[in-house]
């Protein structure tokens, strides 16, 4: 349980700072999530821990979203009116990307400062991400969960967790070249 | 400017792509979480204490061997005194009892009532056709008697 919170601490914390942009309030989220996780789950297999620790995460996410009543309306409707773009629809993978077969970390200062950018440059673009579109692109791409988990966890069909994804990848994509970026 | 065409990709090959693009952001996105400030990394270290204190503390106080070596639960009842839920199902079950205590006493009264009537009845001088005769009940009220 402990090598498992302590790989999962700092996701966990990112994803609830994605959410609720307040510091302290993530911190409290990740908080209480491990403690109901070692709570009323530590006798599960470790297999199932990871699906167990994100739904807590989510569910204590939108408990504090209920307690607080502050709904990140107006960012989830400029992102999708944004999306909405009649460019952007338009838009090709292929012209904003040339993705290598794995991106490389900092070898040398210049590339820790260009790898500094782009890692802004992706918090920024998921942060303004439509709430649903991170959730899942999170779930799939940085937790690795598989498109059956994802829509589980979101409580939605797997075909809705491909179209999220999908738009979540353009979004970044686009907002990426638009940054002279390629991944 | 040359560009590929939008129709240049099949379903498959634009999952693929994507899914790189994705793979991709995780290398990116793992780096950041990496760098967390030492006062987040401290709470979040803090955070984790806590919850394996918690977990580690469970199962002494909730686990006790009875005198015939069965396994029982125990340092529930602390647990239980302070969980809201507990009391509302308590209070649930102690309206249920008044309720059908209630609803038993007030049958009996009727039926001790009835039963009562009957006796008076039975047990009166006046011979139970009277009651069935409407004459029998204008003299009654009419105050010549």
């Amino acid at each position: 349980m402990n090598a498992f919170l302590a790989s999962s601490e700092r996701r966990a914390f990112k994803q609830a700072m994605f959410a609720v942009r307040d510091e302290d309030a993530a911190l409290d989220i990740v908080q209480d999530s491990m403690m109901k996780l070692t709570e009323k789950y530590s006798d599960k297999p470790a297999n199932e821990l990871p699906m167990l620790f994100t739904r807590i995460v989510q569910n204590t996410t939108l408990d504090f979203f209920r307690r607080s009543k502050v709904r990140n309306t107006w960012t989830t409707l400029l992102g999708d009116i944004g999306n909405r773009d009649g460019e952007d629809d338009d838009f090709d993978l292929l012209e904003a990307l040339e993705v290598e077969s794995g991106a490389q970390l900092a070898q040398s200062p210049q590339q820790a400062l260009e790898q500094e950018q782009v890692m802004t440059a992706i918090e920024e673009v998921i942060e303004k991400l439509p709430a649903r579109q991170r959730e899942a692109f999170l779930l799939r791409y940085w937790e690795e969960h598989d498109t059956s988990e994802t829509a589980k966890a979101m409580g939605c069909s797997e075909g809705s967790v491909k179209t999220h994804c999908s738009r979540a990848v353009h979004a970044l994509a686009i907002a990426l070249k638009k940054k002279g970026i390629t991944l | 400017m040359n560009t590929p065409s939008r129709t240049s990709l099949t379903s498959a090959q634009r999952d693929v792509l994507e899914a790189k693009i994705g793979t991709a952001a995780k290398l990116y996105l793992d780096a950041r979480a990496s760098q967390l400030s030492p006062a987040v990394s401290r709470r979040l270290s803090e955070g984790r204490r806590l919850a394996l204190v918690q977990m580690n503390a469970r199962p002494a106080q909730s686990t006790v061997v009875n005198r015939g070596g069965t396994l029982a639960q125990s340092g529930g009842f602390t647990d239980r005194i302070t969980d809201p839920t507990f009391w509302g199902a308590g209070l649930l079950v102690a309206m249920a009892l008044a309720l059908y205590g209630g609803m038993h006493w007030e049958q009996n009264k009727r039926a001790a009532d009835a039963a009562e009537a009957d006796m008076e009845i039975l047990s009166s001088d006046v011979p139970m056709d009277v009651y069935f005769d409407k004459g029998f009940k204008t003299w009654l009220t009419s105050g010549d008697k």
